[in-house]
């Protein structure tokens, strides 16, 4: 889905794909679906980043949580999900206090929906009072949903990467996806990206067939990928 | 007059006082503020210092005298060297010292304990010593404050900077006078209320002038160049054989271009031809510091016989042995010109030399016009500004952090600088705002507030770290974000540490290159590995010919006042006679097949080409304003139905493609054109223009929304950079009306997008619009259509590119 200055919404070309077996459907705008069990999963919010630089001494706009949380009501209002999965670093940092303003927004996320919260290295876990469910992790079929990869992490969907993809026409914000794992772009309004041919990034893809998914307007292009 | 010591050591030297010396001299003993006008090489100098060094002969100083401040680092170290043979030669007891970016902090430190006499310094060091609590002591012995170069740094940000820096210093030192030393300009009278208080009453400071009968008419000359001229293109190729053949008849000269790659391209160019051994040195600002001293210091000791250089020469260093000033490529302004060749034979009773390489047709027009104008001493008209909202903002942080102040007295002393006399106090009590907590209408942040009043009512900082970091980020003038390059080549796994550091490079060139690209650096051809941590690595190649042409065409636009000569002689075929015959042919054979451009009118072309259907537009006004006119013109087009893919603009013209022909609907052209267009359709723009978001990455920075550096930064494995990409849109979204956004449009209106110069054209050929239908190409037209291929792409073509680039990958992936 995008939304245009004028506030009309197109919808968005979603992007099949397949990691071990199970089918996911990815969104343009930085999530992905798995229809089968009506899940959308989401990585990297970083609600809170701006307050937190805030207490050091840059002031970024306060407006980024709503922001965020506005962006990704949107996408669960287009596709109706039973469940949200968040895969952590969903709060910038482990004494983040939500805003007043931003409780209702995460409430109406919650409603009528399971909202599970799985822990990044930023987040241990969500602050007191936020609704959903903190678990260590989830699956989704043979698929493990966890927050960063690991070693020998055989099908596995992750964040904490923040990956994005340079070509001549701009740098993008990718899904990354191997056989072994499929890596989701930070979805936080804030959030900035590493190149993915960034050691740190590149490590868990060298050597194999990858393709790089980049985020366009109203689709995105798929562009393979050896690093 | 002078006391009996100097006149011996002027007679000794076989000079005589000038008039306008004198006349300074005066005008420090009566206390008056004065603005000094003269050429470079008139001695300017030596009027500005001359009251100083008497007044410090005559009676022992007691602390700082004179403040004097330049632009340039390199100024300020070359104006120490010049004071120190009087000083030496007199065997005055006066004390000379440079402060600027590269003095260590053991001197400043020293500096601050124990003054010098005279210190030369820069606008950057003056804001960060008035943002120490230490100086007021410093300042309070102030006699004299000199400006240098003031034509060429008033109308800038950082002009708007060293205004409030003076307004502190009039609090600190009220007995002080401040001297501008200028350059020629259109109009002194702004220089001359920019060095004084402004009050109720406007108040100007006196004026001498170096009269123009004292200083020879310049002597320039164009190229007229035995090879075929090109029809577009920076690099002055053609013409290399002759400018080196130039060079091997004078002692000593300046070779200018408009841009590090074209400095870069030059230099390499030269050195292939250099058969005679002529000691050739490069110069420009993304060059290491130390390599850009040993440059300076050989010019200046007779070591070299040319100099490449760009921007960072261009300011009055008077490098006494030059004979030749040759600029490549156009001018862009009368006043720029004029101040580039003063730099040549900078005695004041010679003329100067100067000869002028156009690049290719255009260019010869506009070379033409520029020496016509300079001939007649014409000027090029700097638009009056108002003050910088994030300029603004950066130097009452420092104020506060310097002193305790209340809203009142700070409000007073910042309107007393011309820049911001017309300052309203709302805005300025959304600043103190947006210092405090980020100036945002969600009240978030009150709690981290970076500055607080105290129970007098006067803000003060909370802590040492907000001064701290302040001085670690001062006066970061961000023109272009610049990525450090490095030697080395890429690691996965552990992170390695860089390789040696050869200076800097523009983060957009930067952005657009893949592994494996070669191109100009430093004078050599680099190998591009990689980006690591917003750092560039490279490798050096054997090779000769870099793969990546690069954008040359210079930072500043061609300016209005030669942007109207030039179509002024385009209209007037009897004046083409002055012309090389290669352009008068050009120009003839465009009359017969198409028409000229007139100097009050538009002339559009409209034909077919491969495939495509091309518009080309001929304003004349400038890159800047020709890209927002092209961004807001694709957009119209789209709306219309005209299907427009794209479009490339120069200094000259804008070419646009389509897919299918224009429209004959009549008052079609009239209608895309109306100055309307700056309304709704240039707001809409504004959200996605990256322009814009330059603009606004600028101000983030100057105004200390984002730091650039931390105290311990360099000790992290990864730079903790925020995007202003992302804080624009999430503003934009949320806040439209916020002071840095205010901030940033003020910027595009005057700088980056020139919409003020655009809806002046488009007021001027209301009506005047001359439409060509052709079944080809016009002979104009040429040099814009060759850039096709060259210059970045803009407008919704991006997207496609990137579509474009990834199905070719994907295609090549499945063999």
């Amino acid at each position: 889905m995008s939304a245009t200055a004028k506030g009309k919404v197109e919808h968005a070309a979603l992007t099949p794909v397949t990691l071990a077996g199970e089918a996911f459907l990815l969104d343009p705008a930085g999530v992905a679906l798995h229809p089968e069990s009506g899940s959308l999963v989401v990585a990297d919010l970083h609600l809170e980043k701006a307050s937190h630089f805030a207490a050091y001494g840059q002031m970024l706009p306060p407006y980024e949580t709503r922001d965020t949380l506005r962006r990704l009501t949107t996408l669960v209002k287009a596709h109706a999900p039973r469940r949200i999965i968040c895969l952590g670093d969903s709060f910038h940092h482990k004494n983040s206090r939500l805003a007043p303003d931003a409780a209702p927004l995460i409430a109406e996320l919650a409603a009528g929906r399971q909202l599970i919260w799985i822990p990044g290295n930023h987040d241990p876990a969500p602050p007191p009072g936020v609704p959903g469910e903190a678990v260590e992790g989830f699956a989704l079929g043979k698929v493990q949903l966890r927050h960063e990869p690991v070693e020998g992490g055989v099908h596995e969907m992750v964040g904490h990467l923040h990956p994005a993809l340079r070509l001549r026409g701009g740098r993008r914000k990718c899904f990354l996806l191997s056989e072994q794992r499929l890596v989701l772009p930070a979805f936080g309004s804030l959030t900035g990206s590493l190149d993915a041919e960034d050691p740190a990034i590149a490590r868990w893809f060298s050597g194999v067939k990858a393709q790089a998914f980049l985020l366009g307007a109203g689709r995105l292009y798929p562009v393979p990928l050896s690093l | 007059m002078i006391p009996a010591r100097f006149q011996r050591w002027f007679a000794a030297r076989g000079w005589a006082l000038r008039a306008h010396q004198a006349l300074m001299i005066e005008k420090s003993a009566a206390r008056r503020p004065t603005l000094l006008i003269a050429p470079t090489g008139a001695g300017k100098t030596l009027a500005g210092f001359l009251p100083s060094l008497i007044a410090l002969a005559e009676k022992q100083g007691n602390g700082l005298h004179t403040l004097y401040i330049s632009p340039l680092k390199a100024l300020a170290v070359d104006i120490a060297r010049n004071l120190e043979a009087p000083i030496a030669e007199m065997a005055l007891p006066i004390r000379v010292e440079t402060r600027t970016g590269d003095t260590p902090a053991a001197r400043r430190a020293r500096q601050m304990k124990t003054p010098p006499d005279i210190l030369l310094t820069t606008p950057e060091q003056l804001a960060l010593m008035l943002s120490n609590p230490a100086s007021c002591g410093l300042f309070s012995t102030l006699d004299t404050i000199i400006i240098d170069e003031l034509h060429a740094i008033a109308p800038s940000k950082r002009g708007d900077l060293l205004c409030l820096g003076l307004a502190r210093l009039r609090r600190l030192a009220p007995g002080a006078i401040t001297i501008g030393l200028s350059a020629t300009v259109a109009e002194p009278d702004d220089l001359r209320h920019w060095l004084v208080a402004q009050g109720d009453a406007p108040a100007l400071a006196d004026i001498v002038e170096v009269s123009r009968a004292e200083a020879a008419a310049p002597d320039i000359h164009l190229l007229e160049t035995e090879e075929r001229l090109p029809w577009s293109g920076h690099s002055a190729r053609h013409a290399m054989a002759e400018v080196y053949a130039a060079l091997c008849q004078h002692h000593l000269s300046l070779i200018f271009v408009n841009t590090r790659m074209q400095a870069e391209m030059v230099f390499q160019m030269l050195w292939a031809l250099n058969e005679a051994g002529l000691r050739i040195g490069l110069h420009h600002g993304s060059l290491d510091v130390s390599q850009r001293r040993k440059v300076e210091a050989a010019m200046a000791a007779g070591g070299l016989d040319a100099v490449v250089a760009t921007a960072t020469l261009d300011l009055g260093i008077d490098w006494g042995a030059v004979d030749l000033v040759i600029t490549i490529g156009a001018p862009k302004g009368a006043s720029r010109l004029l101040q580039r060749i003063g730099r040549a034979n900078h005695r004041l009773d010679e003329p100067s030399r100067a000869l002028l390489v156009p690049a290719n047709r255009f260019e010869v027009l506009e070379c033409r016009a520029a020496i016509e104008a300079a001939k007649r001493g014409e000027q090029d008209a700097t638009t009056r500004h108002e003050g910088a909202l994030d300029v603004l903002a950066q130097h009452c942080l420092g104020m506060i952090a310097a002193d305790p102040i209340d809203s009142q007295t700070l409000y007073a002393e910042i309107c007393s600088a011309a820049p911001y006399a017309a300052l309203d106090e709302a805005t300025f009590a959304r600043i103190l705002d947006f210092i405090a907590n980020g100036g945002y209408a969600l009240r978030a942040y009150d709690r981290f507030a970076k500055i607080r009043r105290d129970d007098h009512g006067r803000w003060r900082i909370p802590n040492a770290k907000v001064a701290q970091a302040y001085r670690m980020n001062i006066g970061t003038i961000v023109e272009s974000a610049m990525l450090k390059v490095h030697l080395g080549r890429m690691k996965a796994g552990a992170r390695a540490g860089f390789g040696r550091l050869l200076g800097e490079i523009e983060a957009y060139f930067a952005e657009g290159l893949t592994p494996g690209d070669t191109f100009l650096f430093a004078g050599e051809v680099l190998r591009f590995e990689g980006l690591s941590e917003d750092r560039v690595i490279a490798t050096r190649t054997s090779g000769r010919d870099p793969m990546i042409p690069s954008y040359a065409g210079g930072k500043f636009p061609l300016s209005t006042h030669l942007a109207a000569r030039v179509r002024g002689m385009l209209e007037d075929a009897s004046s083409w006679g002055a012309l090389p015959a290669q352009v008068q042919d050009w120009l003839t054979l465009q009359a017969q097949k198409s028409g000229l451009p007139g100097r009050d009118d538009l002339l559009i072309e409209s034909f077919p080409r491969a495939g495509r259907h091309y518009l080309v537009l001929y304003p004349f006004e400038g890159r800047l304003a020709h890209q927002t006119l092209g961004m807001l013109l694709t957009r119209r087009l789209e709306r219309a139905g005209q299907k427009p893919l794209g479009f490339v603009a120069n200094d000259y013209a804008i070419a646009i493609w389509m897919l299918s022909p224009l429209t004959e609907a009549p008052g079609f052209l009239d209608d895309i054109l109306d100055a309307d267009m700056l309304g709704d359709d240039l707001e809409d723009w504004l959200h996605q223009s990256a322009l814009m978001k330059r603009a606004f990455r600028q101000c983030a920075v100057i105004a200390g929304l984002i730091e650039r550096r931390f105290p311990g930064a360099e000790k992290k494995s990864r730079a903790v950079t925020i995007s202003t990409d992302l804080i624009y849109d999430v503003l934009l979204r949320h806040e439209p009306d916020h002071i840095l956004l205010r901030a940033a449009r003020q910027d595009a209106a005057t700088g980056l997008l020139d919409i003020r110069r655009l809806s002046d054209m488009l007021m001027r050929i209301r009506g005047r619009i001359k439409h060509h239908a052709l079944p080809q190409i016009s002979p104009l037209a040429v040099p814009i259509m060759l850039e096709v291929g060259r210059e970045p792409i803009h407008g919704e073509a991006r997207e496609a590119l990137l579509a474009e680039e990834a199905g070719r990958l994907m295609e090549e992936a499945e063999g």
